[in-house]
């Protein structure tokens, strides 16, 4: 045997109770699960007293050019995550014409929020066709990829500039369906498309564009390969969701195909959303649809600078009229100790410090207010013998108002709903969208927050459960065949963690994009070593990422 | 399985505009009127860029919402 | 100013600030039509500044009872 991970708790993935034994891998594989193996293996992991699992499986990713310079997705893989889904929202990297590269560069930058730099220069551009894309790819993973093709760049592709104008002719629709053709026999997993996303000049993006006969063409294409429809809906409309549920049904039932939608959120301000979406869904599942809400474990943070007015301020009305101030204006008022204690009293009124104790500070132009970030305004406020609003103006106004503000936990944030919707049967656990917003808030670690939260914390799912929904349950919907169990024969993809420490990190701004480029990430607590396909990728105890590139694309 | 009813809705045709759909969905009624109330419906389209402008993948709806017990 | 029971006008029935997906805060509308139902939609926070403007309101709740042609006529004169 190649390795051998001896004495662990066995979550095998199909939700059935955990057992104690040890897992053999060889050649990538697993070759033998439960009992004590006798000899030894090249390479053996003690696992006493930790949970050893299947790798977990991300459906919703935008890791398509991070990948191209970081095959191991960081840090998604230290969190455990051994298969990746990129191309989601209607943007994949192919296919793609030379000449269109520069409007998809757009387009990814709009979503992603990626510098220029992360294009020019860092990595060569050498495909155009799904199959060379992939080829492209191949040699740097560390992780496992599931590529979705993206029905904005196939449309660019057959339309050119008309796939942001009008709708396909028969000819450009035929087309379509041949160029997606090539993707599926080249290993895509499906095709994504989406009904809300814009470019980077906040116009639709193709996919938009197309009339229901397209969606429906292109729908019967993925039908002679059973592949899955990705979509993403008007998240906080319900009516109109539950319209996309339909339309998904009807588009599965035909076409024999699974889709998902993702997101779907849970808000204060729409309270039936959810059970109304999830009515739906059930009716439609009922009839042999296959419609996966895809739920992400996080709940949403916001954040806001004093440069632009942010409806945070509407329930304050003169905190609201002074963000809409001229810039020099607002700085001035702000400056005004008469208008500024006015202000406080509104904010904090009769020295109550609820609205903004809690908020955090997110990013600071100034190097010596570096030690500010990720604090509570709360916590300043009480250093410097202050209150948190008049502390977010002295920083603000410190750094030439360039300072950012976060308040965490304002939507989809109410523990006991949100547990009971990621335990449904038909909640498929996912939507983090990592590798997006890069610059906005960090898309990482929502599967270790899947286990403090809501299996440790609240007991919504089990331990086995809380397995099974991000890893066998993933796979079957996507059809990502010998993935997802620890089984013999399965791919050796393995998460060993401690279940009484797995969590995610905290948010911190890192550097790491090409050229020194700022993003927010969360690093992983708890877990211990990620095999894939029987290589340490990452390991606590040897320091974190390996050299392995054992990552495969996994639909070939 | 029979399904429960639910708000009824369209998508546009190539080509169709607003008076299109009133007069394509909501035959029996004053082609004015008809724009008017479908506009009502779907004031979604007149949330986004480009506000009012018919997309191939948009939902259409051609009655108001059902009637809730709020 | 809630809407009389025989006006058919829809209207604004509440105003609420929601989190979007992207890490802004939008506003979200209730319009409640002349047949009693009622249904959701969200603006930017720049469309929002616009239908304050339009509707001379300070606050939020001012926008209560403000029929949907205004709201419809805000974004339709907005240049962008
Ligand atoms: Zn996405």
């Amino acid at each position: 045997m190649d390795l051998i991970i001896r004495n662990g708790r066995i979550v095998d993935g199909t939700g059935l109770p955990a057992y104690q034994g040890d897992i053999g891998i060889r050649d990538g594989r697993i070759v033998s699960v439960g009992g004590r193996i006798p000899g030894t293996a090249t390479e053996e992991i003690d696992a006493a007293g930790r949970v050893v699992a299947p790798g977990f499986i991300d459906p919703h990713t935008h890791f398509d050019v991070q990948l191209l310079w970081d095959g191991q997705a960081r840090p998604a893989l230290e969190h455990g995550i051994t298969t990746v889904v990129p191309g989601n929202c209607s943007l994949s990297l192919a296919p793609l014409k030379v000449e269109h590269r520069p409007r998809l560069v757009g387009m990814f930058q709009q979503i992603e929020e990626m510098p220029d730099a992360a294009f020019d220069g860092a990595f060569e551009w050498t495909w155009e066709s799904f199959a060379d894309y992939l080829t492209a790819l191949r040699s740097k993973l560390a992780v496992n990829v599931a590529p979705l093709a993206g029905h904005s760049v196939i449309r660019l592709w057959v339309m050119g500039d008309a796939a942001n104008e009008r709708a396909a002719n028969a000819d450009e629709i035929a087309g379509m369906q041949e160029l997606l053709r090539q993707c599926l026999e080249a290993g895509a997993v499906g095709l994504s498309t989406s009904f809300v996303d814009v470019d980077e000049r906040l116009q639709p993006v193709p996919s938009r564009y197309a009339h229901a006969e397209e969606i429906d063409a292109l729908a019967a294409v993925l039908g002679e390969y059973g592949r899955m429809l990705q979509v993403v809906p008007e998240f906080y409309a319900t009516d109109i969701t539950l319209a996309r549920v339909d339309q998904l049904a009807e588009l599965s039932l035909k076409h024999q195909i699974p889709t998902t939608f993702s997101p779907l959120f849970d808000s204060a301000a729409n309270p039936d959303n959810i059970s109304r979406v999830m009515a739906r869904v059930e009716e439609q599942m009922a009839r042999g649809a296959r419609v996966w809400p895809q739920v992400q474990t996080r709940p949403i943070d916001i954040s806001f600078t004093f440069e632009v007015a942010s409806l945070l301020f509407a329930g304050t009305p003169g905190w609201y009229r002074t963000m809409r101030l001229p810039r020099d204006e607002k700085i001035a008022a702000l400056r005004d100790p008469e208008r500024l204690a006015r202000l406080l009293e509104e904010a904090e009124p009769g020295g109550n410090t609820d609205r903004f104790r809690k908020m955090r500070v997110r990013a600071v132009a100034r190097r010596e207010d570096d030690g500010l970030v990720g604090r509570s305004l709360g916590d300043i406020a009480a250093e410097r013998d202050s209150t948190p609003a008049r502390v977010m103006v002295d920083i603000a106004l410190a750094n030439d108002l360039d300072a950012s503000f976060v308040a965490t936990d304002l939507g989809h944030n109410d523990p006991a709903r949100v547990g009971a919707l990621l335990a449904h049967p038909m909640v498929h656990i996912g939507a983090s969208d990592g590798g997006a917003h890069i610059q906005s808030f960090a898309t990482y670690g929502d599967t270790g927050y899947l286990f403090s939260r809501f299996v440790r914390e609240r007991h919504d799912l089990t331990l086995e459960a809380a397995v099974k929904k991000i890893t066998a349950d993933t796979a079957r919907i996507w059809g990502i065949a010998g993935r997802g169990l620890l089984q013999p024969g399965f791919a050796a993809d393995i998460t060993v963690f401690d279940p009484d420490v797995i969590d995610r990190g905290d948010e911190v701004v890192a550097h790491d994009m090409p050229e020194a480029g700022m993003r927010y990430v969360r690093g992983s607590r708890g877990i211990y070593t990620v095999v894939v396909n029987g290589a340490v990728a990452w390991s606590a105890a040897a320091g974190g990422y390996t050299e392995a590139r054992q990552g495969q694309v996994v639909t070939r | 399985m029979e399904l429960s009813r639910a708000r009824s809705f369209t998508t546009a045709r190539p080509g169709e505009e607003w008076a299109d759909i009133a007069r394509r969905t909501l035959a029996d009624q004053d082609p004015g009127q008809a724009v008017e109330a479908l506009q009502s419906w779907n004031l979604h389209l007149f949330l986004r860029q480009p506000r009012g402008r018919i997309l191939g993948c948009d939902v259409i709806f051609t009655e108001p919402p059902l009637t809730d017990a709020g | 100013m809630p809407a009389e029971p025989h006006d058919a006008t829809p209207r604004i029935e509440r105003a609420l600030v929601a989190p979007g997906h992207d890490g802004s805060a939008e506003l979200l509308l209730r319009i409640r039509y002349g047949d009693g139902s009622s249904d959701s939609v969200t603006l930017d926070a720049a469309a929002a500044e616009r239908l304050l403007d339009q509707c001379g309101a300070t606050a939020l709740e001012q926008l209560v009872g403000q029929p949907w042609r205004r709201l419809l006529n805000v974004l339709e004169q907005s240049g962008d």
